[in-house]
């Protein structure tokens, strides 16, 4: 489970209002257990290790961003997606673009710069954490001649700094890159992004009636 | 892959093919290539793997996203082909010196797309050609006449041809003043012409595109100054690569293009009257757009003609919301579709397909592909 930021509290409320009651002895733990499942261990984590952790088998069930699974497992055949959402963590991937551009405010306007860009023997940059999941995105509308710059925190300073022209991140209110003057693009969502529960594919058969236990409660 | 047995598992969506059905794909494969070569198509052969720059310059359209994309040893970005289109043309362009050519060339084997939540097969063999150098009537009846005896080969019966064309329908769309932008909305949009919200979705794409003048004043053009006073302070943030004077030329040459909402709603039902002909009304011209251009004469011609190949079980329709990969398509476009609909091969024209891919050609470009894994599964092995 998350172990920290609006994930993890809405992670350990979700599960409460399931009926699992998640047991720690102190905030600072990072292990804990369940209430009536003596056979099941809780790990907290960063919410962005969970799927990679699940997916290779170092935990069997996991409460993520679906925006990380999909990232880094989609199309796996160690895990899958149990319920791609929690009703909680929403957010959205969205690609923003300077405020200066004021000719650019839809994803066909992208296009067209980006030929822009080529013309002029360069390559239009978009920074973002989300490499796989952009690329997939972006050429699904048809932007294609773009490169992406992988960078693991403070998107939002890119095109200041001048290592992308644009950026693709998670946003929940929009506030952080209005006030970097960055403008998210009208059709510029690429991806709705809520909590998941995840499970590996491979679940030792002597955890099967716990694991059966959690999922019937997690899907009531 | 491991299970707790420690198996191997094949890849889902990943079939095998027993006996029966090699021996079936492999007879009609054969058959095609035959008939082909016959025909005065040179059988090629080019590598499954190549730059992933090939595809995505090509693409700008759906089968881009769902490519098998991944870094090499040399570290390179490369690509499982998810169709022979472009690895053909880059091949006939890498191995011919001369730039006016003919050149006619045929293929068979597995393409790849990866596509997650569909339980279709992710590899798919195809048998088809590509026809460089001839624009006109006669290459896009040829290439039709061809893909039918490959079909008549391959032993479907009562398969049906949807035939549309991106051209005409952009023609006519430019023809009533309407601009590019509005034209390429509509374009990209026609696949889900027959859902019901079409026209709101329309519009409220037309909206967030800035393709609508929101007031209905006649549209006087805004200078470089104006735009420049108007935005002074978002012009003086960073842009980044971009100059002020290129925002500023784009974005006056986007407020010149916008269209009122009566306008939008006009093409909107000139749109509705094209889509909803029939082949008949088409054929006899008698509908209120007079569709009296060479391209539509020429259109009505090849109809006919293809509906003289065909018999009455082997069915021709028209349909002008057929866009398939819709980037690169300009001209003919059709889809062959099994007696259950299944989608059995197509193909069209393409004449800006090589110059898209960095090749000066513009003497026009078509192909066709027939998918032996659906073939084979609608015939029954």
């Amino acid at each position: 489970m998350p172990s920290s930021g609006s994930l993890a509290e809405g992670a350990i409320s979700f599960m409460s209002k399931k009926g699992i009651i998640i047991e720690k002895e102190s905030d600072r733990k990072l292990v804990g257990k369940i209430k009536d499942f003596p056979d099941i261990e809780i790990f907290f984590q960063r919410s962005g290790d969970i799927p990679l952790s699940v997916d290779r088998g170092m935990g069997h069930f996991g409460i993520t961003g679906l925006d990380r699974y999909l990232e880094n497992c989609e199309g796996s055949q160690n895990s899958y997606v149990v319920k791609d959402n929690l009703k909680f963590g929403d957010s959205k991937l969205v690609v923003a673009v300077p405020d200066g551009w004021i000719d650019v405010t839809s994803i066909s306007d992208l296009v067209e710069v980006c030929y822009e860009f080529k013309q002029n023997n360069n390559n239009l940059r978009l920074a973002t954490k989300y490499p796989n999941l952009v690329r997939r995105k972006l050429e699904e509308f048809g932007v294609t001649n773009v490169v992406l710059v992988t960078a693991s925190g403070g998107l939002e300073a890119a095109p200041m700094i001048g290592y992308a022209d644009i950026i693709a991140d998670i946003t929940v209110t929009g506030t952080t890159m209005k006030e970097n003057n960055l403008r998210p693009l009208l059709d510029g969502v690429l991806f709705d992004s809520q909590a998941a529960f995840i499970s590996s594919n491979f679940i030792p058969s002597k955890f099967k009636k716990s694991s059966y236990e959690i999922i019937k409660k997690i899907n009531l | 892959m491991n299970n707790s047995d420690n198996k191997v598992l094949r890849l889902n969506n990943f079939e095998d093919f027993g006996p029966s059905r090699l021996r079936l794909l492999k007879h009609i494969e054969n058959n095609c290539l035959e008939y082909l070569i016959n025909s005065g198509y040179s059988n090629v052969d080019p590598p499954i793997l190549e730059s992933a720059d090939l595809f995505l310059k090509k693409s700008l359209g759906s089968t881009s996203s769902s490519t098998y994309t991944f870094t090499d040893l040399e570290n390179q970005l490369v690509s499982m082909r998810p169709d022979f289109t472009a690895s053909v043309i880059r091949l006939i362009f890498d191995n011919l010196k001369k730039k006016n050519f003919m050149s006619k060339v045929c293929y068979s084997g597995p393409v790849f797309r990866y596509e997650p939540v569909t339980s279709k097969s992710m590899q798919i063999y195809q048998v088809g050609a590509e026809f460089l150098g001839q624009k006109g009537n006669k290459s896009d009846l040829e290439l039709l006449s061809n893909s039918i005896k490959c079909l008549d080969l391959s032993g479907v019966k009562n398969y049906k041809i949807d035939l549309g064309n991106v051209g005409i329908v952009r023609e006519l769309i430019l023809k009533k003043g309407f601009g590019n932008s509005i034209a390429e909305l509509v374009l990209n949009n026609l696949g889900n012409f027959n859902d019901k919200d079409w026209e709101k979705n329309l519009i409220f794409k037309a909206k967030q595109l800035n393709l609508i003048r929101l007031n209905n004043k006649e549209n006087s053009s805004l200078s470089y100054e104006d735009i420049l006073k108007d935005y002074e302070d978002r012009l003086s943030l960073n842009l980044g690569m971009r100059t002020q004077k290129d925002i500023i030329n784009r974005f006056a040459g986007k407020v010149a293009s916008q269209i009122t909402m009566e306008e939008i709603k006009e093409c909107i039902d000139l749109v509705k009257n094209i889509m909803n002909m029939t082949i008949e009304e088409f054929l006899d011209n008698k509908n209120s757009i007079k569709l009296d251009s060479k391209s539509c004469q020429e259109f009505r011609i090849l109809l006919k003609n293809v509906q003289n190949i065909l018999d009455e079980k082997r069915s021709l329709s028209l349909n002008f919301t057929l866009t398939r990969n819709l980037a690169y398509y300009n001209g003919i476009v059709f889809d062959v579709k099994s007696e259950e609909g299944i989608i059995l091969g197509g193909g069209g024209r393409y004449d800006d397909l090589p110059s898209r891919l960095g090749y000066d050609f513009d003497q026009g470009c078509l192909g066709f592909a027939i998918n032996l894994t659906k073939t084979t599964q609608v015939i029954g092995y």
